[in-house]
């Protein structure tokens, strides 16, 4: 019977730490990225929030208009133009991929700041101008990136897209065109002559 | 049968004596000295409250204890952020002045290890502060000595809760020292890269309802600024190392 038991006790000593080494213990959903190649472009991926279902979060004019209408921006904050908002974020597909923080910041040195987090993927840092182009888009640089995006470069673009019927306020598109920075040097070299 | 049931006590109490090995493991250590505490920067420090209810929002899958805040808030139910808390929280400086405001997104990570005592966080800060301008941090954290030291503790207490005095160090990379990664975004941090280190200082924890009174603390690695460029709080305050 001891000996049952030990070998019972063994067997449960080996079962859990084989399983912990095999089994992962976090194992995050993903949705497949949706990316067009564009020539000389680099990899395209469009994603959008349909507002206002998908803003989570918003203080504007210095915390005076807030959503939700319940949250608590302090006053005591240091005073500004500022603009804060945390939306989900979702592919082409419809499918939320991630969550994004925006901040805007008025005045002669105005700013858009991106902060998209993709759990499964990792964060793209993005710093945007301001001003509009003529097509209506605001656009920058990435400027950091973390975990898949971590050394790559390209464009980030945004732009608002108004609601067509009366089902909400429309949607606010993110716009990447990012590439991976080349890492043989030689190989460039060799292309090169 | 008698063997069948002797076998499967035995095959119970293993598994009870893995887990308190994890729980014990003596090849686990807890950070408590931060690695920019031998740094020649200057060193920035941004506090926080990391209790849910004390954030200007709080936001998760809902279904954890710790509840969103406000409760109106939206919840991160989808599946691809169910893992993921979004935290808005109010940053002040070393003296309790305010500072601005920071976004961190943390989500678990699928470089948790159990048998390595690591259940890691990768997570991002978004800061703006009105006064020096905007900050993106990247950092991987370990919350396995917080999970050990209060989580645990507070679920096996029989009044559901832990007090005590706990300080941990949070941030294990992506530096190779276990710092985090500082870029600079807008305005007089433009072009900043540096290196952060993320604590927690923990009195009271509910396992009912998760974090009572914890602390957050940034404490940031930055360039010498000129010093026409820091407003008098600010030159005064940080502590400036030679």
């Amino acid at each position: 019977m001891f000996k049952t038991f030990t070998l019972g006790l063994m067997l449960g000593l080996l079962a859990s730490g084989g399983l912990l080494y095999v089994l992962p213990v976090v194992d995050l959903e993903r949705e497949r990225s949706i990316i067009t190649v564009r020539p000389n472009g680099g990899n395209q991926e469009r994603l959008h929030a349909n507002l206002p279902d998908d803003r989570i979060m918003a203080a504007v004019d210095g915390g005076e208009r807030t959503w939700p209408q319940d949250l608590d921006w302090p006053d005591y904050l240091p005073a500004g133009d500022g603009q804060t908002e945390v939306f989900k974020l979702r592919n082409d597909e419809n499918r939320v991929v991630g969550v994004a923080s925006r901040i805007r910041s008025g005045g002669e040195d105005a700013f858009i700041e991106w902060a998209i987090h993709m759990p499964a993927r990792g964060t793209i840092y993005a710093l945007l101008s301001a001003v509009a182009d003529n097509t209506g888009a605001r656009v920058g640089n990435l400027h950091a990136g973390t975990r898949e995006f971590e050394g790559q470069s390209g464009r980030v673009a945004e732009r608002f897209v108004a609601a067509t019927e009366d089902d909400g306020e429309g949607r606010l598109e993110v716009v990447t065109s990012l590439v991976s920075a080349l890492e043989d040097d030689d190989f460039l070299a060799g292309v090169t002559e | 049968m008698k063997h069948v049931i002797a076998l499967m006590a035995g095959f119970l109490a293993g598994v009870g004596a893995f887990a308190a090995l994890m729980y014990n493991n003596p090849f686990s250590v807890s950070q408590s000295v931060s690695p920019l505490a031998v740094t020649d920067q200057r060193v920035i420090n941004l506090q926080y409250s990391a209790v849910p209810g004390e954030a200007i929002m709080f936001t998760n899958n809902g279904e954890a204890i710790s509840k969103p805040n406000p409760e109106s808030v939206a919840e991160l139910w989808e599946a691809t952020i169910r893992d993921t808390r979004v935290l808005v929280a109010a940053l002040s400086d070393s003296r309790g002045n305010p500072a601005g405001v920071g976004v961190k997104f943390s989500s678990h990570s699928e470089d948790t290890r159990i048998l390595n005592s690591e259940a890691m966080v990768d997570s991002a800060w978004h800061i703006y502060m009105p006064e020096l301008g905007t900050l993106f941090i990247d950092q991987r954290e370990n919350y396995w000595s917080y999970l050990r030291d209060i989580v645990v503790k507070a679920r096996l207490n029989s009044a559901n809760n832990w007090r005590g005095n706990w300080l941990g160090i949070m941030t294990t990379g992506p530096n190779a020292l276990g710092t985090g990664r500082v870029i600079g975004g807008n305005g007089l941090l433009a072009g900043v890269e540096s290196e952060v280190v993320e604590s927690l200082s923990a009195t009271a924890y509910s396992a009912e309802t998760g974090p009572v009174a914890i602390d957050g603390s940034l404490t940031i690695a930055l360039p010498r600024l000129e010093s026409s460029q820091l407003s008098q709080r600010d030159r005064a305050s940080t502590p400036v190392r030679q």
